[in-house]
């Protein structure tokens, strides 16, 4: 049994344990409150679509160049004004620009960034059955299909057009600024 | 009589009750100085110019002039001896916004464009972002 004295110096330490577990939560908490991120990731794949999609398209048609043989995706960077160095190796960003013929075949596809984001697009899509996957640290994703119209040897014919960006772009601290 | 205010009723030193009354001071006084001085808010301010900046660049078409009211971090820069003309860096196709002393915050666009920024000399509180061809 404990006297008094022992007993009061067994309070303090649980006191001392009580504020010891109130101050880790508030650091935590003021921690977890300062290192929020903003979230514009989705706001960036949405910008990325209508660059690509103001660029290539004109008054509901395809530009022609997009359509020739040897339009490759560094005209395709140089049309859109996009920066090449950006869609490079570890790039957060991706586009898939695909144009399909009525019957859905594949006329052309262009695309650039990090082409793991397809995948990752993929999964965060919703199935069939209506179930969706979300997952924090994928990319943020946009797919949109419409209906184009192009030129073909003088005459006017219908497309599919679907384009596919994201962005898994979080920002960075840096330390020293050259 | 000084010593008589540390004394209990048996005339013993109330010691421990001091100490512990000490440690309760030093502790609350610690996580006082830690949240004012993590409210300071440069980090949160970097990270929201910054992306906020990078937006403006991704949406603007050639030539455009954007002024952007930067009068919260303006008040921080100042704060921390931050020159108003280092405050944003536009470097690699990357928006830097430096409010502290600690480096600063980046965030890239994607768009191939040429882009300026400079503190608005009229007021002290806005940043002028000239995106060129």
């Amino acid at each position: 049994m404990l006297n008094k004295k022992k007993g009061g110096k067994l309070i303090s330490v649980f006191w001392l344990f009580v504020l010891a577990i109130v101050g880790v939560g508030i650091a935590a908490g003021v921690s977890i409150y300062h290192s929020a991120e903003v979230d514009i990731r989705e706001i960036e794949a949405g910008n990325l679509y209508e660059k690509i999609s103001n660029c290539i398209i004109e008054q509901g048609f395809l530009i022609d160049d997009v359509l020739k043989e040897d339009f490759n995706v560094s005209d395709f960077f140089e049309e859109c004004k996009l920066n090449e160095e950006i869609f490079g190796e570890g790039s957060v960003f991706y586009f898939n620009v695909q144009i399909l013929d009525k019957s859905e075949n594949l006329i052309k596809e262009i695309r650039g960034g990090d082409f793991s984001f397809e995948g990752d697009c993929e999964i965060q899509e919703e199935d069939e059955e209506g179930g969706k996957v979300t997952a924090k640290y994928y990319p943020k994703c946009i797919r949109k299909k419409e209906t184009i119209l192009y030129y073909e040897n003088n005459e006017i014919k219908e497309a599919k057009l679907e384009i596919l960006t994201a962005s898994n772009q979080v920002g960075k601290k840096i330390f020293a600024i050259g | 009589m000084k010593k008589d205010l540390l004394l209990d009723k048996t005339g013993k030193m109330l010691f421990w009750e001091v100490i512990f009354i000490v440690l309760n001071a030093m502790f609350f006084g610690i996580f006082l100085i830690f949240v004012f001085s993590s409210s300071g808010g440069v980090v949160v301010y970097e990270q929201a110019y910054a992306k906020q900046i990078a937006l403006i660049i991704e949406e603007a078409k050639p030539v455009m002039e954007v002024k952007l009211n930067m009068e919260e971090g303006m008040k921080l820069a100042e704060k921390n001896n931050i020159d108003f003309d280092e405050i944003v860096k536009i470097k690699n196709n990357a928006v830097i916004v430096k409010l502290g002393r600690k480096g600063g915050y980046s965030y890239s666009f994607f768009n191939d464009v040429n882009v300026t920024a400079s503190p608005d000399i009229a007021s002290n509180k806005d940043y002028i972002i000239k995106v060129n061809a």
